[in-house]
């Protein structure tokens, strides 16, 4: 008799459920030990705790809730619930609930003011375009807010005003996420998947399923395929795979019309710095930047397309596209668009140089080229960013003075539980074991459990290396 | 506390005859924008809602309360796409899932920036008696899960913990059953390879 796999006996798990062992699981010892096996483990997780909520703290959440809804129903993607009016409605609500009385809060717009201008906008969009919208806290900073709009089909413009310091928006589509903090921006999906992205103001980063991040700024676009369309998300192997086979002659025209991002350097494809985590760990060195991906995957899959000073100014026929569904709404003026998109100012440019520089492995002259990036808007980046070259060029020293400016400079930045993590892997390293306890041990405050994990996993290296 | 909000309350009725409608019904009233429906599905599936997500980013997470209500906020916009082929908590599962996927990538990336990763931690030496290991089972069943990808502890949530049936599942996660099989498969498979084998 067949002796049953693992598999065998987990698709009988999933068909029998609750029902006795089947025949052919009891009549072989090993598959029945299995089967209880499952069994303990679902047990097990069943029993593990869950969260509850007291009548009182249920109807709190609700009050929240419908005022939430409310807000959202006041205007397109107005304000959130935030802790003031979170504190006011569960007084209101403690007070109703002694009075046993059935409440429903209806919250009035607010006047127009400051705080609108921390809410995206959508500017525009297609007919039957979908998306939906909400907010949630941020991992970094639980006082900041994190927007996100969920898009599953349609041609939209959002606008995210410049005055959000508190805000980051996020556009997530099935396949996608687009981050950016401020700016204008164009996006296209179909079936949930992102077709186009156009920055027609400030900076987006591109994180994709099937390719690593890209970062766009003013005048820059990204778009799929159309044959990508044809199938799911190509998982990089397909990527790749798909690489060595021909280009349809659409292809071709899309690529000889538009040079791709490495040649333009100005939509850089990068993977997220850290970790090397086997190497870092057993050479107990700080994790380092992998290297970048292979371009050719970026021409072949998708079509990212820098359209930097000279095409910023170029008319827009020089500047059709092909268009990835065909619709002849996607290759005129982005409805909403002031004119031209504006050409990058010396900032930007070194700052995109800088990330070129740092995807094809040259940190040390990515740290120095962040270095020329001015006081704008990039520059809490830029430093940022320029620690981390320097960590990955090996230049410690400097690395930590960059760190510990951005820490001066920007106390209360996003990312500064991030930054003295780091900082105190840098000190780790030159052996300062207190230096790092004190950074490990601040790291343990972040609101974000990334931060919290690492901070820990330092205090592991802290004991771990010799003393 | 900057945020001024005008608000004010309404003494209200909550719908006719609440404890009658189907939930089908109470949805159709949320796609007409009658928000005393949404309260009434939030009333219903809060607690399921809830539960779901602790088995997925555990009891104690911080974002518990922000993800549960955007679940409620997906469901209130989405609300006349709902079809009556599946109960209305699975569909709120499915929702969840997505927004637990949503934070899960940015969380991601973070992570992989910061973290020297160790491999898995060793497991703490087996308790002496059978009820304290049970004990311990159980606490390391939740972190287990938890520790899954996030399509593989959708998969095991739902269909194991939850008890959707696995096409019903698999037609909210829009998957074909028998990818819905071998994920429930690989997740079975790497609890009891965390949880049991390392511990024998």
């Amino acid at each position: 008799m067949k002796i049953p796999t693992f598999e065998d006996v987990s698709r009988a798990f999933s068909e029998h459920r609750g029902g006795p062992v089947p025949e052919f699981v009891r009549a072989c010892p090993e598959a029945e030990a299995l089967w209880r096996d499952l069994e303990a483990i679902q047990r097990a997780t069943r029993e593990s705790p869950v969260r509850t909520l007291s009548a009182d703290e249920l109807v709190v959440r609700e009050v929240e809730l419908l005022q939430t809804v409310s807000r959202l129903s006041a205007g397109p993607l107005s304000k959130t619930w935030t802790p003031s009016s979170a504190l006011a409605a569960a007084g209101l609500a403690s007070i109703a609930i002694a009075a046993g009385i059935t409440l429903l809060v209806v919250a009035q717009s607010d006047p127009i003011g400051e705080e609108r201008l921390g809410t995206a906008r959508v500017i525009s969009h297609t007919a039957g375009a979908r998306y939906e919208h909400f907010s949630t806290s941020d991992p970094i900073d639980d006082t900041a807010r994190i927007e996100t709009l969920r898009v599953s089909k349609g041609l939209l413009t959002f606008k995210i005003p410049d005055a959000a310091p508190h805000s980051r928006f996020r556009i997530v589509t099935d396949d996608a996420e687009i981050v950016l903090s401020s700016g204008d921006v164009e996006v296209g999906v179909v079936d949930g998947r992102l077709m186009k992205l156009r920055v027609l103001g400030g900076r987006a980063e591109l994180r994709r399923e099937d390719g690593g991040p890209l970062m766009l700024a003013t005048g820059n676009f990204w778009e799929r395929s159309p044959e990508a369309l044809a199938g799911p998300p190509a998982s990089p192997e397909q990527s790749r795979a798909r690489a060595a086979e021909p280009a349809s002659p659409e292809q071709s025209r899309t690529r000889a019309a538009e040079p791709s991002a490495p040649e333009r350097g100005h939509a850089s494809e990068v993977d997220p710095p850290p970790t090397d985590t086997r190497a870092s760990r057993s050479e107990g060195r700080l994790p380092t930047l992998r290297g970048p991906r292979p371009q050719r995957v970026i021409a072949q899959e998708s079509s990212a397309h820098a359209e930097v000073a000279e095409e910023a100014r170029a008319t827009p026929a020089t500047r059709r596209t092909e268009s990835p569904t065909g619709s002849p709404h996607q290759t005129q003026e982005p409805i909403g668009a002031r004119g031209a998109p504006q050409a990058a100012n010396p900032d930007e440019l070194a700052y995109a140089d800088a990330w070129s520089l740092l995807q094809t492995d040259h940190p040390s002259r990515a740290a120095d080229r962040f270095a020329d990036v001015g006081d704008g808007p990039l520059a809490p980046d830029a430093l940022y960013w320029r620690g981390v070259a320097l960590t990955r060029a090996r230049r410690s020293s400097e690395a930590e003075a960059a760190f510990a400016r951005y820490l001066e400079i920007y106390p209360e930045a996003d990312r500064a539980y991030e930054v003295t993590v780091l900082v105190g892997f840098l000190a780790l390293d030159r052996g300062a074991r207190e230096d790092a306890r004190i950074r490990f041990q601040a790291g343990l405050q972040a609101p974000a459990s990334a931060v919290r994990m690492a901070a820990r996993r330092g205090l592991d290296a802290l004991d771990d290396a010799p003393k | 506390m900057g945020c001024a909000v005008t608000a004010k309350l309404l003494h209200v009725r909550a719908l006719d005859r609440e404890q009658d409608l189907s939930d089908q019904e109470i949805l159709s009233r949320c796609a007409a924008g009658d928000e005393r429906a949404l309260g009434a599905l939030y009333r219903r599936h809060s607690l399921t809602v809830y539960r779901f997500l602790s088995r997925l980013v555990g009891a104690s997470s911080p974002d518990l309360d922000d993800l549960a209500q955007a679940v409620f906020l997906v469901a209130w916009r989405r609300s006349a796409d709902f079809r009556p082929n599946a109960p209305v908590s699975s569909w709120l599962f499915g929702i969840a899932a997505n927004a637990v996927r949503d934070r899960r990538r940015s969380e991601r990336r973070l992570f992989r920036l910061l973290t020297r990763f160790k491999e898995n931690e060793p497991p703490p030496a087996p308790a002496p008696d059978a009820v304290a290991m049970h004990r311990e089972l159980v606490d390391r069943a939740g972190a287990a899960v938890r520790m899954l990808p996030i399509d593989l502890q959708v998969a095991y949530v739902m269909c194991d913990i939850e008890e959707v049936p696995c096409r019903e599942a698999a037609e909210i996660l829009g998957l074909r059953i028998g990818t819905l099989w071998r994920r429930l498969h690989d997740a079975r498979k790497r609890l009891r390879k965390a949880l049991l084998e390392d511990a024998k």
